[in-house]
């Protein structure tokens, strides 16, 4: 395939096996560590990193999700000779439906953990918690569950000044294409009949980012047969970092049950 | 060069409950706490001063802020507007128009066009990018905000200088198929364009463009460095640039010393209204991802960050002085803190003068901005004449 992608995604690769692909949240690939450990004993789990998030910076021409969804679709192209399953976290996740409205043969399933970007209110209210007016300790309060997990506020205390300078540029990413329309493009709902692809949507009955609890429900309706939910008991919205052992067995279990389909 | 001296107020809102009972006076302070009543009451005392320093000599500088008490100019060109018609001789300086949150530029230029021709040409233009917390009352992407900025500031240009027709304009942020403002300003090619710039990059890109530069409340050894970065940046053409150099600071004249410090120690309660929350204050991409780095452990639980100036609210008023920040005292005494400060910067051509801070009585402040105009004001233009 052609360099379009090659010069801007940065890929890494984790464990042996069939290929996934793991398409990272709003930090990058920071605190999904466990999540993608655990994977990679079953997989090879190739993690694209959108410019923003890697050493390539953004670029102007993409100004949505929507528009990164094509230099994805390039490397699902150009990577991989039949479709393959595509996980995505929270921001990737949307990431994860842009690509599949617009392809459905490049993504053989879906397991969508969190997932953010569709826009369902109907009373002019914001889908998510605004992060950018709450406090610190509000962000955490709206991400991570009340059972005393370890939030990013906590474990960026740990981390080398190479890794804060990372997740300051995830910041800067997060609020390019999420600051208005707010984590969310507009018409990605009356998209989703289109994906039509064996889907399941993992999350915490405590996610507390979300301001409609039945959200996730609500994606899986619009998603259509395909799809089912699947909850985590007590999870956040960062489920993948609270339980990352719970997160990949569902994932697991979901992409066995549909290979022996 | 004609030295001049700007008079300035934030048009505050001051009868606030204790600091403890809200968290942050920018942004999210609930509006029940403002009373309409004293609200009319403040504004005309403010269009009063306004009017004295237009009568004592004085220029008039107006800003703009939002979603805070600080300063209830909120709509600086309708202040601009209302000063148009109600002062003779003043230039106006509105410094700034926050354009790159305004997502009208083409707008912009038409209000400063009418301001011009309403004053006779007395309008000068200030276009600044923003303080980061108001981004998130603009709803203003803070990752593209310079980059919109400078397109804004092209725009509108492009607007006051076009005069055979409609122009179309293509940009990255913004599309427009007919722009043609009526009126177009009185000055030609424009009125003066002034930019506010407190950091060396900042200072840089204004002498780039070839704009004036403002520098706010920096001190004198920030200030000179500042004002040296443009003189060696700007391509002047062997002009002297020293009047396109202008420098905000607080400034007190009592008829005695005594009298100059205590009113200085009233300007001096704004720098300590600095209570904001700590998301306001840094939202990501306004300011570079590794600058915010060094500060990030701290800000994710929330400690540690502050507006610029809070830090100056418990100065004595001596070390303010010292610092440059405040010109405070008798005329005499004003005169020569301000020759002392011209030399250590290496000269500049306009002292924006904030005469009125916060909660100073309007007797206080007339008085102050009197003796401003009529006796510290000419002395410096004869001082700096040459």
């Amino acid at each position: 395939m052609s360099d379009s992608w090659t010069n801007r995604l940065a890929v890494t690769r984790h464990g042996d096996g069939d290929a996934v692909v793991f398409l990272h949240g709003e930090d990058g690939l920071l605190f999904s560590e466990d999540l993608i450990s655990r994977l990679a004993e079953h997989f090879t789990v190739h993690c694209p990193i959108a410019p923003g998030w890697s050493d390539h910076d953004l670029d102007s021409q993409q100004k949505s999700i929507g528009d990164l969804s094509y230099l994805y679709l390039d490397m699902l192209e150009g990577s991989f000779n039949s479709p393959v399953p595509v996980i995505g976290v929270s921001l990737g996740a949307w990431l994860a439906l842009e690509i599949c409205v617009k392809r459905r043969d490049v993504a053989s399933r879906l397991g969508l953990v969190s997932p953010v970007g569709v826009g369902t209110s109907t009373d002019r209210s914001l889908d998510f918690v605004d992060i950018y007016a709450v406090s610190p300790a509000g962000v955490d309060q709206a991400l991570y569950s009340a059972h005393g997990s370890r939030t990013r506020s906590d474990r960026a205390q740990d981390l080398d000044q190479d890794d804060l300078v990372r997740l300051a540029r995830a910041e800067q990413s997060v609020a390019y294409y999420c600051w208005e329309p707010y984590f969310h493009n507009p018409q990605l709902a009356g998209l989703l009949h289109r994906v039509q692809l064996p889907t399941c949507v993992i999350y915490g009955t405590a996610d507390r980012f979300v301001s409609d609890p039945s959200y996730h429900h609500k994606i899986g309706a619009l998603l259509g047969e395909n799809a089912q939910t699947c909850a985590i008991d007590g999870g956040g919205h960062r489920v993948f970092e609270e339980s990352p052992e719970q997160v990949a067995n569902a994932l697991l279990q979901f992409f066995t049950l549909d290979a022996s389909a | 060069m004609t030295f001049r001296v700007w008079f300035f107020t934030e048009m505050p809102y001051p009868h606030l409950p204790p600091e403890s009972e809200y968290e942050s006076v920018r942004v999210s302070l609930p509006n029940r706490y403002y009373d309409p009543k004293l609200g009319q009451s403040d504004y005309n005392d403010y269009f009063e001063l306004y009017k004295l320093a237009d009568a004592v000599g004085l220029d008039l500088m107006l800003n703009e802020h939002h979603s805070t008490p600080t300063c209830m100019d909120v709509a600086a060109p309708i202040s601009l507007g209302i000063l148009a018609r109600e002062t003779k001789h003043a230039r106006l300086l509105l410094l700034g128009n926050p354009v790159g949150n305004r997502r009208e530029p083409v707008r912009v230029a038409e209000e400063m066009a009418m301001c011009d021709v309403l004053s006779g040409g007395r309008v000068e233009v200030g276009l600044v990018r923003s303080v980061p917390y108001e981004v998130t009352p603009q709803n203003s992407n803070p990752v593209t905000l310079r980059a919109r900025f400078w397109e804004a500031v092209d725009l509108i240009q492009h607007a006051w200088t076009s005069h055979d027709g409609p122009f179309a304009w293509q940009g990255e942020f913004f599309e427009h198929r007919h722009i043609n403002i009526w009126p177009r300003p009185m000055q030609t090619p424009h009125p003066p364009i002034w930019i506010a710039s407190q950091s060396p990059s900042g200072a840089r890109e204004v002498a780039e463009h070839g704009f004036k530069l403002a520098c706010i409340l920096n001190g004198t050894q920030r200030a000179k460095e500042l004002f040296e970065i443009y003189r060696s940046t700007i391509d002047a053409g062997g002009r002297d640039v020293t009047s396109d150099l202008g420098y905000t600071a607080l400034v007190a004249v009592g008829e005695t010393d005594r009298e100059g410090h205590d009113a200085g120690v009233l300007l001096r309660e704004m720098l300590g209204v600095s209570k904001i929350g700590p998301q306001f204050l840094d939202p990501p991409g306004y300011a570079d991802a590794r600058q915010r780095a060094v500060a990030f452990p701290g800000r994710l639980k929330g400690e540690g960050l502050s507006r610029s100036v809070a830090h100056m609210a418990t100065m004595s008023i001596d070390e303010l002085i010292d610092r440059g920040i405040m010109f405070a005292g008798s005329p005499q005494t004003v005169v020569d803190q301000l020759q002392r400060f011209y030399k250590q910067v290496g000269g500049f051509g306009h002292l924006v003068a904030e005469s009125h801070a916060w909660a100073m009585p309007f007797d206080i402040a007339a008085s102050s901005l009197r003796l401003l105009g009529e006796q510290v004001a000419p002395r410096l233009a004869d001082s700096f004449a040459e």
